[in-house]
């Protein structure tokens, strides 16, 4: 079996595959998001250099993510390629760096990792050897144990003639298949639109909806796009199969079948499925990634915390130091309600609104958006940078997000989306603040039980309404704001009731 | 006396930042993309040393190295291979056809520099 032959050239063992593509596709993303960092002509021009690269380092990737992999015959010009790339991009990053005017500047920390990013790859590039990979047995055994009738595909058939369907249906139920029928193209999207749909036999004559615009619908759909279609032609005509294969279609069959034919082109068909299935699972780890960068880029975080981790190396290790903190949780009201029942790209453009919105607010106040939980925020006051009055700032931040609130709706009344409320939670405590996770992912952030209770107060807090704890009021260094009757709250888990003020405010805009 | 390197590269990109990078050690620079304009520029400029990449257009670097190794004019002018293969037999490749010195993709510039000072002196 030529799998079994390609599988034997396979260059690189799984492991050091998957390591050297998720590190090449960080890579990509580190190389993209450069240019961002830029603040001189000069550094411009080298970073949109480097940035350059991206396509090569695609084209790179992409072989190395092929079915095939990178072949024994192909490991020299690819290895060869990928060390010209890397020179160019390492030689001008070193000329960056020689050029930028401290080492705290914001570039100097994408370049050290896009530097550990290439050298991680060129470690990589040594563990090429031949090994059958683990990868391809796996991919052998589904595609086997299909054919022992144990992975039940799901086969759409699409023909307008009832014996032709019979037909084929016994056929492939015999392979093992689970098979649906349809009986013209309206009917046959349809299906494909309930889902579960794995594989599409498609007839190319069909009356009304011929097969060819069946197709072409299916392959305009996003989320069906990526369903293998095979064709099945009465008629021997070449010209419409081309034009069929032109518009997506993963194959052809021509009437009559055989049997053999038919198992071998759907084993072909399934190991496309399989090798999707694992694309699919890359790219969240690159997403993975992706965000990984970002965050330690500071696009999120604020500068603060990005620089502190720069001026700080020990500050890169894990734990952290205890310390006093204002924790403030603001929260979108209903929001999950909202989600269902709005699509997706409303739902980002109401999110982004009002988080860009309040994140301004939170790093003028001196606050730091420690992190961003769906449609939850969590910001802190005196971490990582100690300041004196964190309570009073947390307090006055949220009054001001309140207040803010009719321009996020006025800007979302403007899109045609609907209004939100927020209710916000505050409170003080010692918490843990430092890298925490694992040393691959840390992030900056706090523990402690003080968390938790924000994350509680802010749950019963109103629509509109800032609700605080008792410490947060006795931590004041300033004049108390004006609050409202006292309530109070035991947490779940906790036998000490908590006693929490709202705080009182107009509406008004400050400024 | 300033050095005065004839750097043979096809890839522009790595031509340009690596002319950049010497430029600024302060070694004068001039370049070639093939070969056959290497072997022209080396009889032509009489370079101090040359690096040469080898997967080169028209004419590769080991044959250009060839061409300069055989001719009286320029027999003298060492040079350095540069390859991104980093496998043993290329280096053995790279003496064989008269190559002085050997450095690999990508590049490291001190190392790089401490080798052309050597082969200079």
């Amino acid at each position: 079996m030529s799998n079994d032959k390609e599988a034997a050239q396979r260059i690189f063992p799984r492991a050091d595959q998957k390591k050297l593509a998720v590190s090449m596709a960080s890579l990509c993303y580190a190389v993209e998001l450069l240019p961002d960092a830029a603040d001189t002509d000069d550094s411009r021009e080298m970073c949109e250099q480097i940035a350059a690269l991206k396509p090569e380092l695609n084209k790179l990737w992409l072989h190395l993510m092929r079915p095939g992999g990178v072949a024994q015959a192909e490991i020299r010009d690819w290895r060869h390629d990928i060390r010209n790339l890397l020179n160019g991009l390492l030689g001008y990053s070193e000329i960056i760096r020689e050029d930028l005017p401290d080492k705290n500047h914001p570039l100097n920390n994408q370049l050290a990792l896009l530097n550990n990013v290439a050298q991680t790859i060129l470690g990589e590039l040594e563990n090429a050897r031949e090994v059958q990979s683990v990868l391809d047995r796996d991919i052998d055994t589904v595609v086997n144990a299909n054919t022992a009738n144990k992975y039940r595909l799901k086969l759409l058939v699409v023909d307008d003639s009832a014996d032709n369907r019979t037909l084929l249906s016994h056929y492939l139920v015999r392979l093992g298949y689970q098979v649906m029928t349809a009986s013209n193209g309206k009917e046959g999207l349809q299906l494909v639109a309930k889902g579960g749909v794995d594989v599409i036999l498609l007839d190319l004559e069909m009356p009304e909806m011929s097969g060819l615009e069946v197709l072409h619908l299916i392959k305009e759909n996003p989320s069906h796009r990526d369903i293998p279609v095979i064709m099945v032609s009465g008629v021997q005509d070449m010209h419409e199969v081309t034009k069929c294969i032109a518009a997506g279609a993963e194959d052809y069959l021509f009437k009559p079948f055989n049997s053999a034919l038919l198992s071998a082109r759907l084993n072909n068909c399934i190991e496309r499925i399989q090798w999707r299935q694992r694309e699919r699972s890359y790219l969240e780890e690159l997403e993975r990634n992706h965000r990984f960068i970002r965050q330690t880029f500071g696009r999120y975080l604020s500068t603060e915390i990005v620089e502190s981790l720069i001026d700080n190396p020990e500050g890169q290790t894990l734990g952290g130091s205890k310390r006093k903190v204002a924790i403030m949780m603001a929260d979108i009201r209903g929001f999950t309600q909202l989600s269902e029942q709005l699509d997706a790209e409303k739902v980002v453009q109401i999110l982004n609104t009002y988080l860009g919105v309040m994140s301004e607010i939170i790093m003028k106040h001196g606050g730091t958006v420690d992190e961003f939980i769906g449609d939850a925020i969590l910001a802190l006051f005196g971490a990582p940078v100690e300041s004196p009055d964190i309570a009073d700032a947390s307090v006055h931040c949220a009054i001001e997000m309140q207040q803010a609130m009719p321009l996020v709706n006025a800007r979302n009344r403007e899109l045609g989306l609907p209004e939100i409320h927020m209710g916000i939670g505050i409170n003080y405590g010692d918490v843990v603040a430092g890298n925490i996770g694992s040393e691959k992912r840390a992030k900056y952030g706090v523990v402690g039980t003080p968390v938790n209770m924000a994350s509680r107060i802010q749950a019963i807090s109103q629509p509109g309404e800032i609700l605080a704890a008792e410490q947060v009021f006795e931590a004041f260094e300033g004049s108390l704001p004006d609050r409202g009757k006292r309530r109070t709250f035991i947490p779940k888990g906790s036998e000490h009731p908590l006693s929490l003020y709202p705080v009182n405010f107009t509406m008004g805009t400050q400024e | 006396m300033t050095t005065k390197i004839l750097l043979v590269e096809d890839n522009d990109m790595n031509r340009d930042m690596l002319s950049r990078r010497l430029t600024r050690r302060g070694f004068e620079l001039i370049t070639a993309v093939n070969g056959e304009e290497a072997v022209a520029l080396a009889s032509s400029e009489l370079p101090n040393v040359i690096l040469m990449d080898m997967g080169l257009p028209i004419m590769d670097g080991w044959q250009a190295t060839q061409v300069i190794k055989s001719s009286d004019a320029t027999r003298h002018i060492p040079v350095i291979a540069l390859t991104a293969h980093a496998m043993d037999e290329d280096r053995q490749r790279a003496s064989d056809v008269g190559c002085d010195d050997f450095d690999t993709k990508p590049i490291d510039l001190e190392r790089l520099v401490s080798k052309i000072e050597a082969i200079v002196s």
